[in-house]
């Protein structure tokens, strides 16, 4: 059992990784053929993974309303949102026009999804105002930046005599250095995280203590 | 006044300005002309150099949270299209939520140039998997896609005529409020060597700006102000009679000056903010 858990997906992990860097040099066709059926496969197996995790929804909810922790009424909700929304689905007009699917998406998801997002300008305000405080230089630095910023973003910029350029060249210059910088530094951290996977040095996606 | 309830006022004063100043700005309303920036005159650029009927991928990539944003964009995007008679691709591989949303924009904008569905647009799906099917269309695009949203196989519309794979497009134009972007660069750019421009809402626009200096990306149309400044290089009509009629029209240039007002009152808070911190500090001292 132990070898099924732990030595048969190490060998998945080291022959698809090993094989697809390969596959990326290689333009023969057989090649092409092996990356588009594994394309395939990977379609698959994310359809899997959102079954896990519907899986995992389920029982992370119904534990939560069984043991009546904290907030189970919300999980009621949640269920009761997910069954009807999946009886919907087998409506046979469920995506047509008048259907419900698209009624629910129109009606519900999409004024709640706008209210949500309405609501980070008045977060944001509120940041703005407690976080830029000019405590230091490098405070200073991040208020002035923020601010010529944003008054570049708009039009009124425009007829502050160097707002607009200023704000071009922060957006240009220092922001692209520095995001240049952390993508690099990501882009090797991910380099390195998959190589230790594909040679079963990291394996705490297994699961358990390792 | 506990230390608490100083706080809460002041949270509770800060929401009240904004929506105060929204609401105002939003009644006394007006239309902004917003000059395009170059970052902006790039995309514009690109797909004017476009002879009629070439092709044009659109991946719609956005949902209901960031539609106030990114809809005016498509739509400023759109009239170039139909005026320039190009062919216009849509699909999606953020979610479920993007086709019916992006659907309603193509659908209401070709109506109004005299688009035709199957001939001069055509709309797909959405699907799953991230880089997965931006790979898989570089490979065959009826094997991702071989039906269209109206079940038409995509082999018999006149709109697909000469397209078999992704770099068949000369431009794919990622409208996103997600990162589904990073996969349009690492698997449509970096793989296939396809042409990318970016329509982001606000805060993500800062994250793409350095593949533009790498000219992996040939430019950039963020938030609302990018919409505004793309609507008044496209849409110079709709905007006269937005400003003359008074009425919001949709455009991404109505909602600027509330915008506008919203950034204003933002750098004044954050003024406000920084005397009574000083203040305070002086207090201490004493």
């Amino acid at each position: 059992m132990g070898h099924l858990k732990r030595t048969v997906p190490l060998w998945i992990a080291f022959i698809f990784g090993v094989g697809l860097i390969i596959q990326y040099f290689v333009p023969h066709p057989i090649s092409q053929k092996a990356l588009g059926m594994t394309q395939k496969w990977l379609v698959i197996v994310v359809f899997v993974a959102l079954l896990l995790g519907l899986g995992s929804l389920l029982q992370s909810h119904l534990r939560k309303i069984k043991a009546q922790s904290a907030g189970w009424g919300y999980s009621v909700v949640t269920l009761t949102v997910l069954a009807l929304t999946v009886a919907a689905g087998f409506h046979p007009n469920n995506d047509k026009p008048g259907g419900p699917l698209l009624w629910a998406y129109t009606n519900a998801y999409s004024p709640m999804s706008s209210t949500m997002f309405s609501l980070l300008g008045f977060f944001i305000a509120s940041a703005a105002f407690r976080a830029f405080r000019a405590r230091s230089l490098e405070a200073t630095l991040l208020l002035c930046t923020a601010v010529i910023v944003m008054l570049g973003q708009v039009p009124l910029g425009a007829y502050i005599p160097g707002v607009s350029n200023i704000s071009a060249w922060i957006l240009g210059v220092p922001l692209t250095a520095a995001k240049r910088a952390l993508t690099f530094g990501v882009a090797l951290g991910s380099i390195a995280t998959a190589l230790r996977i594909i040679f079963g040095i990291e394996r705490s996606y297994l699961g358990g203590s390792e | 006044m506990t230390d608490e309830l100083r706080k809460n006022a002041t949270r509770w004063a800060i929401f009240a300005t904004v929506a105060v100043v929204v609401v105002v700005s939003l009644l006394i309303g007006g239309v902004s002309d917003f000059k395009a920036t170059p970052v902006v005159m790039k995309v514009y650029d690109t797909i004017e150099k476009m002879p009629a009927g070439t092709p044009l991928l659109i991946s719609a990539d956005f949902d209901p949270g960031s539609e106030a944003e990114l809809e005016p964009m498509l739509r400023a995007i759109l009239a170039q299209c139909w005026r320039k008679k190009l062919r216009v691709v849509v699909m999606s591989i953020c979610s479920v939520n993007s086709p019916p949303l992006a659907g309603r924009i193509l659908k209401e904008s070709a109506a109004a140039h005299g688009a035709v569905y199957g001939t001069d647009f055509v709309q797909f799906g959405y699907r799953a998997g991230g880089s997965a099917p931006i790979l898989a269309l570089g490979q065959d695009w009826f094997a991702v896609y071989p039906k269209d949203l109206n079940d038409t196989p995509s082999r018999e519309l006149p709109v697909m005529k000469g397209i078999t794979k992704l770099t068949d497009f000369p431009l794919c134009l990622e409208i996103s409020a997600v990162s589904t972007i990073d996969y349009w660069i690492l698997a449509g750019n970096a793989k296939y060597g396809l042409k990318l421009a970016l329509g982001v809402t606000a805060v993500m626009a800062t994250d793409y700006y350095q593949y533009l200096a790498t000219g992996q990306v040939v430019g950039i149309i963020g938030g609302i102000a990018g919409a505004s400044q793309y609507e008044s290089l496209t849409r110079r009509d709709d905007l006269k009679r937005a400003s003359e009629s008074g009425k919001d029209g949709g455009l991404a240039s109505s909602r600027m000056p509330t915008q506008s007002a919203i950034h204003v009152a933002v750098v004044l808070l954050i003024l406000i903010g920084n005397i009574l911190y000083f203040m305070g500090r002086r207090k201490a001292k004493a």
